[in-house]
């Protein structure tokens, strides 16, 4: 009897063809757009919500991808709770948000709305999980990208977690990775961002540039404007702070927050809300990267100078 | 990462590892085994990249494998092997949908199609429609 062939394990190859199988995948996109912020709350999941079905309802083929696994909300936002995802030839079959964006997130797979996502941990110390969990959920993101079927799409926006390394790391995967920087006008966030923005230039990633969420507030019982956040700079002067292109500033509006409770994008159900043109208006600066939204400054008591 | 077996100075083979933890290498001309202990974080930092050790001549995984493998928990129905062709629509089927919003109609469409499959309905009908609804409407 001739000898078995010996096991080997071929880890670096194994690694090699994961990053070939997302390579494969992402040459029938035409462009992966990451939303990011350095800071949790600032809107992001929203934006990329709204801009996905923006796209979409120009007749874009687009698809949208939750990165943020312990905080995945994406497919509430776009209407595709709930469904089956099925497993052909090809890949995955992503769940259908409104206007026919494609969704994948990991809330897909979850069998209910209070089970966490938890990874298992092979006998050891559950103490343990800080060596490997970062690892984990950045392969759990590559695999969620490489192994869904998305067909051809147009434009795929991927909602990146909180945080800055896991849109450098794609940006070595995924070498067509464009970032779109959100953030709101307090000290706060923009101090996180613009460590994240200098990350990202570190890592060589391409920015589109910045958006500013919550970007002023309509009162609902005398329509007047007004700033939320008065001593800071507005999202024109930070992005020309940060040297990256301003995109565009939206207004906080909690008919947004409905919309997104309800998975109904206010771009596709009041189009013509101030709210949802600050939204198209971002849409068309994506769309066209070399035109930069001028005077699009929200209401700012810039009282710093 | 190779083992030499000493007496016989040849490279020892890995055996199986179905359990990680626990590596059997043996030597082809001696058939001495040794059992290589690892480290339980360090082995899960390496299995956390999705790669399969001592199975890296296999095929390629199945789509999700690392996501099915490594979730604590998967709902039974969320993930299913697509066996059957999407339903085909009725013309009144085809007519309610219409009267939902346009931007709506594919979420309508596909949650239909998920009930008539699971539910091994050829098409979907009015009928179906509305049982797919209650289903969906029930907590």
């Amino acid at each position: 009897m001739a000898p078995a062939a010996p096991v080997t394990s071929r880890v670096l190859e194994q690694v090699v063809e994961q990053r070939d199988r997302l390579a494969a995948r992402m040459e029938r996109v035409g462009r992966v757009i990451a939303l990011v912020s350095g800071k949790g709350g600032v809107g992001k999941t929203a934006l990329a919500a709204h801009l996905a079905a923006a796209l979409a309802a120009r007749g874009r083929r687009v698809g949208a991808l939750d990165g943020d696994l312990s905080g995945s909300t994406l497919a509430q936002m776009l209407g595709a709770r709930g469904q089956t995802l099925h497993i052909a030839d090809d890949g995955v079959e992503p769940a259908v948000g409104v206007a026919g964006v494609k969704v994948m997130s990991v809330d897909l797979l979850l069998p209910d709305d209070k089970t966490p996502v938890g990874w298992r941990h092979p006998g050891g110390l559950a103490e343990d999980a800080f060596v490997w969990q970062g690892t984990m959920e950045t392969t759990a993101v590559r695999e969620l990208l490489a192994d869904t079927a998305w067909g051809d799409l147009d434009e795929l926006l991927i909602d990146m977690p909180p945080g800055t390394e896991r849109f450098a790391t794609f940006t070595h995967l995924i070498p067509k990775l464009e970032g779109v920087v959100v953030t709101v006008a307090s000290a706060a966030s923009q101090l996180v961002v613009r460590r994240s923005v200098a990350t990202a230039q570190r890592a060589d990633a391409r920015l589109l540039g910045l958006v500013e969420n919550m970007a002023g507030y309509t009162c609902s019982s005398c329509g007047e404007t007004g700033p939320l956040f008065v001593h800071e700079p507005g999202g024109h002067r930070f992005a020309h702070e940060l040297d990256i292109p301003f995109l565009g500033s939206v207004p906080f509006d909690p008919e947004l927050a409905n919309a997104c409770n309800w998975g109904r994008p206010l771009v596709l159900t009041d189009a013509a809300s101030p709210t949802a043109r600050a939204l198209e208006a971002v849409a068309t600066s994506i769309l066209e990267p070399s035109r930069e939204i001028a005077g699009g400054e929200a209401p700012h008591k810039e009282s710093r100078t | 990462m190779r083992f030499l077996c000493v007496p016989c100075d040849e490279p020892m083979t890995l055996q199986t590892a179905t359990e990680v933890s626990y590596l059997v290498f043996r030597c082809s001309r001696c058939s001495h085994e040794i059992v290589m202990k690892t480290n339980t974080a360090e082995t899960h930092l390496v299995t956390s990249l999705d790669v399969h050790i001592g199975t890296g001549n296999g095929p390629p995984p199945a789509p999700l494998a690392g996501m099915r493998t490594h979730l604590k928990e998967v709902g039974v129905d969320t993930l299913m092997q697509a066996r059957d062709a999407e339903p085909r629509w009725t013309a009144a089927a085809e007519t309610r949908l219409a009267e939902h919003p346009r931007f709506v109609q594919p979420v309508v469409r596909r949650a239909n199609n998920d009930y008539a499959r699971r539910e091994g309905h050829e098409a979907v009908t009015p009928e179906v429609m509305d049982a797919c609804k209650r289903a969906h409407e029930q907590p």
